[in-house]
């Protein structure tokens, strides 16, 4: 339907037509959907490479030096990055350009990119309907043929589900793959810098090229498999059988009927395929959604706290230290980022409850040991991407506990460190599109792409 | 009726470690640069930063906390500890809490008059703030100092004398200097004391409040700080007024403790783990390797000053006050073992000469070896003490020592030519000889005023009253 930019698409074409491209589809979409917050000054790069002229989108809370990175915040609205994120700096180290940033969630704090100072993103697919979120507007520069690859974050499916509501493919890394420097922190244990694409070929060729072992942030490290990818032919894969799990029981995870319906016509095409799919039952899955709350938000809590007007963004000059902090974090932030940090102070409070915080944290590593044992026993896990399909505008937006539940599938590979891809594999009746979610063990991010590329391909 | 009082006293003491970088960042971890100068995007918290933990800093405190004999976690991490306050870059600081370095430990040390000990909560490592100068209403803020590498001694509250402070301060100053992890100098805040105190009427209860000083950054402050509030809590308390716990600051000028907050006030402050640094597993062999390093502390030198040296305490003390003195020590005793005539010239008229030429040991140009062969020549009588006195002040600024024997016009006496020079005067001196065999023991400082004469002062006295004891008995 549209004028999508994949690499195939790019190979034999010169940087003036693909920006050309580029800017008739800016024209045509932007104000209509709300994609981009910025268009920045982009010119040919001079350096060759893996991804040369590949048009790159970034969200809002990636770092580009001396460029602004807001994250859609009042308080941030003006901040310039003072250096580039590690992977910005890969991608154009290999020839590729930054078109601009794009719209998202204040702090990637929400599912529909409604939260934003700028405005929602409207589904490029029917602009009655939201974008997802938070990289809302990642997903939708992808569909609309701003760029071929969009970086966005994903801290509990914010890559994923808004890249399932537009009909992208969204990989989110396992824990470690992507170097966060220069991605402004939410919850430093679960967010992850992610990709939204055209296709998973597209996407692994970037991500070898992004992944490295960065000294600037410890808990990355270099994935020799995945760095293969960069060159890799995808239709040569064949690998041993591999064994996908599936849900049969979505009691205790409630999910629409389309979708339920959508998935089981996809399980079914996979066994007339001939794939190996087993009935699992996801362990713990119904507590994910609510543990991931208590985590992330307590950890959003302290990351935040740095944005007190004194040293950069928002700022006043009124009254004392603590009425100008106040002043600043009162006027800088939105409802939803106030909530989290709100709840997170809460529930880390000393004396709160029954110590939720350090019982989140013990489950936590529960659940990782049983998804160590699930994954002992299957390569994949095949869930829906979200429980519904998307939703309208405005439809949620004063229902936080029904905005939170889109990340009822997604949470978990944050959880667990994970790596796992939404891939558009599904519509509705009324034409908009349903992404089902592939899942892996942590650090098999190479594995996960290739099967992901033959299953695409097979499905036709 | 007169209650008896009993004070609670526990000290957190923080040390800055000597490091070259600061604790997350590349940074120079120094001491007076212009303000803001050694500051980059990790260490004022801007956004999209990460820590870059130090592993020196792991080390020295591995080191430091084997050294307070402390329990080693093999599992240790960071935690945030979060608070607002301007001198927080990120508003919440990088410390230990839950899996500090080391902890349960006990702290050996000494003083002039003897042995103590303490026992230590734990020892963690953590970020420095920046530094806030008020400025005519103004607060400004230096972050040189943020992120720089500290370590958190916490003693359990087991100190019951305010007089056991200032040696436990001291010795840990001390240790910290000889084990080279920092340089502890108190007027450049690289060591800095909160004190909690509070009282108890009773030995067997435990105060259910105690009163927190902060920031105390001299010895003095210390001890006046806490005799300040030991007096003013007693008054309080006998006043029948009930205490709470309560952070105060003290003032250096009108001698008294402010108020800062009050528990109400005091935060919370919501602990989370640091994901952004994995948590260290350390192994057995891993930290025992560091053992060695924590060999020598001053406990330890003392210890073996006194056992196998034959040393006073009181001496031993004194030499261990600066690591350079003890080690100018060392080397000269490799030249002779008359160690207690050694610690009395280095302790004495050494030391003197030096401070009053304003040149510190390191700068000294008299050389071990030159020491010792004076000490040699005092020994054997060739040399007088009174004489090597007056010398001193040109050895001490590199003199050498025979042209300065020569300048001087020095005969240096041997044992044999005093004797020779004892017995002319002998000889020369019949009457008082004969008084002496009488009984005259006074007679003898006559002899001695005759041999100072006869060596033109050179002749050691306490050699020339042995020798002449001998002869004149004869």
């Amino acid at each position: 339907m549209m004028n999508r930019i994949t690499f195939d698409g790019i190979k034999e074409k010169s940087f003036k037509s693909i920006s050309k491209h580029i800017n008739e589809n800016i024209k045509k979409n932007n104000s209509k959907f709300n994609i981009l917050i910025e268009k920045f000054n982009y010119d040919k790069n001079p350096n060759g490479g893996l991804l040369e002229n590949v048009p790159i989108t970034i969200k809002d809370n990636i770092f580009y030096k001396n460029h602004i990175a807001s994250c859609a915040s009042n308080i941030l609205k003006n901040y310039r990055a003072p250096y580039s994120a590690y992977v910005v700096e890969k991608l154009l180290g290999e020839g590729a350009f930054i078109v601009g940033r794009t719209n998202m969630d204040e702090f990637a704090m929400g599912s529909s990119t409604e939260y934003s100072i700028y405005g929602p993103t409207k589904n490029p697919i029917d602009p009655k309907f939201v974008a997802g979120g938070s990289s809302g507007g990642a997903a939708a520069s992808i569909i609309t043929g701003i760029a071929s690859i969009a970086l966005g974050s994903d801290t509990g499916g914010s890559i994923r589900q808004p890249a399932a509501f537009c009909g992208a493919v969204g990989y989110k890394p396992t824990y470690g793959v992507f170097s966060r420097r220069g991605l402004v922190a939410f919850s430093s244990s679960l967010d992850q810098i992610g990709i939204i694409g055209n296709n998973v070929g597209d996407i692994a060729k970037s991500a070898a090229v992004m992944n490295g072992k960065d000294p600037h942030d410890l808990s990355s490290y270099l994935d020799r498999e995945l760095k293969h990818l960069a060159e890799y032919d995808f239709d040569s894969y064949e690998g041993e059988r591999k064994i996908i799990g599936v849900i049969h029981d979505f009691s205790d995870t409630p999910i629409s009927k389309e979708i339920e319906n959508s998935y089981k016509k996809l399980i079914s095409e996979l066994n007339k395929m001939n794939y190996e799919v087993v009935s699992i039952f996801p362990p713990f899955l119904e507590y994910s959604l609510p543990l991931y709350h208590i985590l992330a938000n307590a950890e959003a809590a302290s990351n935040l706290s740095r944005y007190d007007g004194l040293k950069y963004g928002l700022s006043n000059n009124e009254g004392n230290y603590f009425e100008r902090v106040k002043k600043a974090r009162t006027e800088g932030f939105g409802r939803e980022v106030k909530r989290r940090i709100l709840a997170g102070t809460l529930i880390t409070s000393e004396g709160y409850d029954i110590d939720l915080y350090k019982k989140a944290q013990k489950l936590r590593v529960l659940l990782k040991k049983n998804y160590d044992v699930l994954f002992s026993t299957v390569n994949f896990v095949l869930m829906p991407t979200t429980p519904t399909s998307p939703f309208k505008l405005g439809e949620k937006i004063n229902d936080p506990i029904a905005m939170y539940n889109n990340d009822a599938f997604t949470t978990i590979a944050n959880i667990i460190g994970s790596c796992a891809i939404s891939l558009p594999l599904g519509t509705t009746s009324g034409g908009l599109p349903i992404g089902f979610q592939l899942m892996a063990a942590p650090k098999e991010d190479a594995e996960l792409l290739k099967f992901s590329y033959k299953l695409m391909k097979d499905l036709g | 009726m007169k209650s008896k009082h009993y004070t609670v006293i526990g000290l957190e003491t923080h040390i800055q470690l000597n490091t070259t970088k600061k604790i997350f960042c590349n940074c120079k971890n120094s001491y007076g640069a212009p303000p803001n100068t050694n500051i980059c995007p990790i260490c004022t918290g801007q956004p999209g930063t990460l820590p870059v933990f130090n592993k020196d800093v792991l080390r020295k405190a591995l080191v430091f906390s084997y050294a307070l004999n402390c329990k080693l976690n093999l599992f240790t991490r960071f935690d945030r500890k979060n608070y607002f306050y301007p001198d927080t870059p990120k508003n919440y600081q990088i410390t230990q809490h839950d899996y500090p370095v080391g902890y349960d430990g006990e702290f050996y040390f000494y003083s002039e008059k003897g042995q103590d000990s303490i026992k230590i909560k734990s020892i963690q490592m953590e970020e420095d703030s920046a530094k806030i100068k008020h400025d005519a209403g103004d607060i400004l803020i230096d972050y040189n100092r943020a992120g720089i590498p500290l370590l958190e001694i916490i003693s359990e509250a087991s100190f019951h004398d305010i007089n056991n402070i200032m040696p436990y301060l001291e010795f840990l100053k001390r240790t910290a200097r000889f084990l080279k992890i920092s340089n502890c100098n108190m007027e450049e805040g690289s060591l800095r004391v909160d004190a909690n105190i509070s009282i108890s009427t009773d030995k067997n209860i435990i105060p259910d409040y105690k009163i927190e000083i902060k920031n105390l950054n001299s010895f003095i402050a210390v001890k006046n700080s806490l005799l300040y509030e030991h007096d003013r809590q007693i008054e309080l308390l006998s006043k029948g007024k009930k205490l709470h716990e309560e952070t105060r600051s003290w003032d250096e000028k009108n001698k008294k403790t402010h108020l800062l907050r009050k528990k109400e006030a005091i935060s919370d402050y919501r602990f989370i783990p640091e994901a952004n640094i994995p948590p260290f597993l350390l192994s057995e062999k891993e930290i025992f390797a560091l053992k060695s390093d924590a060999d020598l502390t001053p406990y330890f030198i003392i210890n073996n000053l006194v056992n196998n040296y034959h040393i006073e305490l009181k001496q031993a003390y004194k030499l261990t006050a600066h690591k350079n003195l003890y080690e100018y020590f060392i080397e000269v005793s490799k030249y002779t073992y008359s160690y207690k005539k050694i610690i009395n010239w280095l302790l004495g008229d050494v030391v003197f000469n030096l401070r009053k030429a304003d040149i510190t040991i390191d700068e000294m140009k008299l050389l071990p070896e030159t020491l010792a062969k004076v000490i040699e020549m005092i020994e054997n009588g060739e040399l007088s003490g009174k004489l090597v006195k007056t010398m001193l002040p040109e050895l001490v600024k590199g003199k050498d020592l025979d042209k300065l024997i020569e300048e001087k016009n020095i005969i240096i006496y041997s044992k044999k030519e005093l004797e020779r020079t004892i017995d002319k005067i002998i000889k020369d001196n019949p009457k008082e000889v004969k008084l002496y065999k009488n009984g005259k023991e006074s007679i003898l400082s006559f002899f001695i005023g005759k041999v100072m004469e006869e060596t033109g002062d050179q002749g050691d006295p306490a050699l020339s009253k042995e020798i002449l004891i001998n002869k004149l008995i004869k």
